[in-house]
């Protein structure tokens, strides 16, 4: 997360690189990367594979006789696409030089795929040509062939602020065809530290799962290259028969340098830097300084090993006996229901107490203890979240490790995208924000450092998002929000690996012709990726989206797709147009008026010929014809209602009516007296006077 | 000195209804003793003659009087010709006590107030029935411009008031589109 998460808040997207028009064109079995360089799909490398991407050769079409190779990225696994815009074109001694990426039509998995590629490597793997005797190096050749350059490569990546974190002695080739030249390979694949052995990262991070890392810094890559010398020096890996579990309790009880070492000879003049390399203790690791110090000739101070703090009896658990905190923490880890009956009974906290010579560690631990005894069945008292919590009291610079989910806060996000690759659900990291772990951990006074200080905003901002569950929040927000390289994960666009919310129109227009037009266009992985990944305020639109009115959801779906179409300048989508307006029954039918139905139902097939959501969306929703319809309804209303009175008025035969047409009745008779009376005297008169 | 005292005399007061009874009495009093004075045949004539009016008008309590109008009216047709008579032969008591001592002439003025009374009693529910085919004819009306409205604007209009959707769906999602 720390490469995504310098700036809290809707992270900007570090150039990933694919430009708005096609990258790419695939001519049967080869791809044409930029107009230039064409990746064979059917030549792959395997001898330049990393773990998690394949190796494809590569002819550059205007420098043939240039040795290229691809890297074709695993797709959801979020690839460090800021390094890639960093490293392209880049020329750093002890560092393969990266060429160009982009994301590509790939025909081997039918999808689009980020693709880097590299120059190619001619010496091969370094660990290759050490195995099958090609290459002997001893420590007088390792320093000269092999830690000089790679000093060099990781001072050339300091100064551009990156860490390598993928350094492993696999991952070192010789770049030349004369096996004289070291440099690192990939990194920028994968999330920083994905695919290191455990064995080559710190103890902390090591710990994390393999998307938990975090982006870490130099001090780390200085870490592993300490780790990965001795291996080369050595030739094997000298702790390659212990388990998982026994080499971390030998790292954490007796340090790296002796896990690694303490048991093989070691050239004198290696002893210094390898102590210091591989010191626990980051603040008494070395740096590039103290490394070109050494490469100089200069002399360091020794290092003094700290043995870690060892309780002067075991704690036995899990048939294993623990002497520090730590290992017992990574055991609890393990065996969580074991682990919190061992809280509950208050046999930790007797141990603490009279072993471990910590206060602050034990009344934290009896403070979650008694909480957890208070509220047995509460959620307090959830076995999950109070070994959580004790394992970040017992080991509080180890990762967060919560229901076999472990990560360093910084790596949240890339442990997140990892979560949701591997197991498709999300709801362990949820649990995780809304129990607020990270903050935790972060409070702790061992973890309380200025470089940590945006993460508490930024998990605070998560939270709100997380506590929302309409469209365009939750957790595929957070996922966004935090991993600016990731493509939408909708199942809609899965395959057009869309980064840029630029591209999510044009992806959609082209799975109109392979979806279901019954379904929706728009999920909670594409309003949240267009929530994270557009800079326009869009909170209204998605309002009306989450609204359960499926008229109105209707509409906010429509404005949403046209206020994109309309800011981006996306060009006609006509897949779109016709799959969006062939589901605006309901929204057309909001209207009261039966002629504006009729007339909309007859403009809509013309829109989706021009492919323009804004006009679809003004013909649904414009402002001057629903005050129009709404007008005329009450009109209506108002006229149907009057109707209605007076029918029930006549039919009711009311006693005001009768009363009414009875004064009528009696009036008339009295009028047809007076006519008749006076019409009697008259002719009288005139009979009389005749 | 005048003009201020009659600029200082105060408004005269309204009338009460008795007063203004008492009043109209006094005048008719007056009117019906200049009548005595002047022709008592008329008058006597017109008093036995129409003495079912005078009934009418006692009886009748409602304020517009269609009743004692209708026989009133009658009663008139049935006298006036006696008093014609009257008018144009000799115009004395004795020929006045002539005619309300001739049985035909009574008939005929008191059968003229019986009409009158008839037309008071038959031509309501005339009326009435009239009135009510118009009536029948307005509901017709009335139904079929109601059928036109529901085609016009469907079953819901003639529902009870339902919130239309643009109060629903957020006016900015329009503004901020445009």
């Amino acid at each position: 997360m720390a490469e995504a998460a310098t700036a809290p808040g809707p992270a900007p997207v570090p150039d990933p690189g694919p430009s708005p028009q096609p990258a790419s064109r695939t001519v049967g079995g080869t791809v044409l990367l930029r107009d230039r360089y064409l990746i064979d799909s059917d030549s792959p490398l395997p001898q330049l594979d990393s773990p998690s991407a394949k190796a494809f050769s590569v002819e550059d079409r205007r420098d043939p006789a240039r040795k290229l190779f691809a890297l074709i990225c695993t797709p959801g696994l979020p690839p460090r696409a800021g390094v890639m815009a960093l490293l392209r074109g880049c020329n750093i001694r002890g560092v393969l030089p990266l060429v160009e990426y982009d994301v590509v039509d790939w025909p081997p998995l039918e999808q689009r795929c980020m693709v880097v590629v590299y120059e190619r490597p001619l010496g091969g793997r370094v660990m290759d040509a050490i195995e099958s005797g090609q290459v002997r190096i001893n420590e007088y050749d390792l320093t000269r062939k092999v830690i000089e350059p790679l000093a060099a490569g990781l001072l050339g990546l300091s100064g551009m602020a990156i860490a390598h974190r993928a350094i492993r002695p696999p991952n070192l080739f010789f770049f030349d065809s004369d096996q004289q030249n070291v440099v690192f390979g990939d990194c920028v694949t994968t999330p920083a530290g994905f695919d290191q052995p455990m064995l080559f990262e710190p103890i902390a991070r090591g710990m994390a799962s393999p998307g938990g890392r975090g982006a870490g810094d130099v001090r780390d890559d200085i870490y592993s290259l300490g780790v990965t010398l001795a291996v080369v020096m050595l030739g094997h890996n000298p702790v390659a028969k212990l388990s998982e579990d026994d080499m971390f309790a030998a790292k954490i009880e007796h340090g790296t340098y002796a896990t690694l070492c303490g048991g093989t000879r070691i050239p004198l003049s290696l002893l210094e830097p390898l102590r210091g390399m591989l010191s626990d203790d980051t603040s008494e690791r070395w740096g590039l300084e103290q490394l070109d110090l050494w490469l100089n000739g200069r002399q360091s101070t020794p290092i003094q090993r700290k043995p870690a703090i060892r309780a002067q009896n075991p704690f036995v658990f899990a048939g294993r006996n623990h002497v520090t905190p730590r290992t017992l923490a990574r055991s609890f880890s393990q065996h969580v229901t074991e682990a919190a009956k061992v809280v509950r009974d208050e046999s930790l906290e007797a141990w603490l107490k009279r072993n471990v010579n910590d206060a602050d560690m034990f009344d934290r631990v009896k403070g979650i203890a008694e909480q957890a005894r208070a509220n047995p069945t509460g959620p307090l008292g959830q076995d999950d979240y109070v070994v959580t919590r004790i394992v970040m009291t017992l080991d509080p610079q180890g990762p967060i490790r919560y229901r076999g989910f472990s990560f360093l806060p910084e790596s949240f996000g890339t442990a997140l995208a990892v979560e949701l690759l591997r197991r498709g659900d999300t709801q362990v990291p949820a649990e995780i924000l809304q129990r607020d772990l990270p903050t935790m951990w972060l409070s702790h006074t061992a973890n309380v450092d200025p470089i940590n200080l945006p993460l508490n905003k930024i998990f605070s901002q998560l939270k709100s998002f997380l506590q929302i569950n309409d469209p365009g929040y939750g957790i595929e927000r957070c996922l966004y929000e935090l991993n600016p390289t990731l493509p939408c994960q909708s199942p809609l666009v899965i395959g057009d690996y869309v980064v840029r919310i630029d591209e999510l129109l044009p992806a959609l227009d082209r799975a109109a012709n392979k979806v279901d037009t019954k379904s929706r266009p728009i999920d909670r992985h594409i309003t949240a990726f267009i929530a994270a990944r557009f800079d326009q305020d869009i909170d209204p639109h998605l309002r009306a989206l989450a609204s359960p009115k499926v008229e109105t959801s209707l509409v906010g779906m429509l404005s949403l797709l046209a206020y994109l179409q309309w800011k981006l300048r996306t060009e006609a989508l006509y897949g779109l147009a016709s799959w969006v307006g062939g589901l605006l029954g309901p929204a057309i039918n909001t209207y009261h008026s039966r002629n504006t139905r009729r007339d909309i139902e007859r403009e809509i097939p013309r829109l989706v010929r021009q492919g323009s959501l804004p006009e679809m969306f003004d013909l649904i929703d414009n402002a001057e014809k629903r005050r129009v319809d709404q007008d005329g309804y009450a009109a209506a209303r108002a006229e149907f209602t009057s109707a209605e009175t007076e029918i029930r008025d006549i039919e009711g035969n009311s006693p005001t009516r009768i009363a009414a047409a009875q004064r009528k009745g009696q009036q008339a008779a009295a009028m047809t007296s007076l006519i008749l009376g006076m019409f009697v005297v008259t002719m009288i008169l005139l009979l009389g006077a005749w | 000195m005048a003009k201020k005292a009659v600029a200082r005399r105060p408004p005269p007061r309204p009338q009460t209804p008795r007063q203004r009874k008492a009043t109209a009495t006094l005048w008719a009093g007056l009117i019906a003793v200049l009548l005595i004075a002047i022709s008592l045949p008329t008058v006597m004539v017109l008093f036995f003659g129409m003495m079912p009016t005078l009934v009418a008008l006692i009886i009748d309590r409602t304020q517009q009087k269609y009743a004692s109008i209708c026989v009133g009216a009658m009663n008139f047709c049935g006298v006036f010709p006696y008093l014609m008579k009257l008018w144009t032969g000799t115009h004395s008591v004795n020929a006045a006590a002539d005619t309300l001592t001739n049985v035909f002439a009574l008939v005929v003025m008191y059968g003229t107030a019986g009409f009158g009374w008839m037309i008071f009693s038959g031509v309501p529910p005339v009326v009435h029935a009239f009135l009510a085919v118009v009536d029948q004819r307005r509901v017709a009306t009335l139904r079929a411009s109601q059928r036109k409205i529901i085609e016009e604007w469907g079953e819901a209009v003639a529902r009870p008031q339902e919130t239309s959707l643009t109060e629903k769906v957020e006016p900015a999602a329009a503004k901020g589109r445009r």
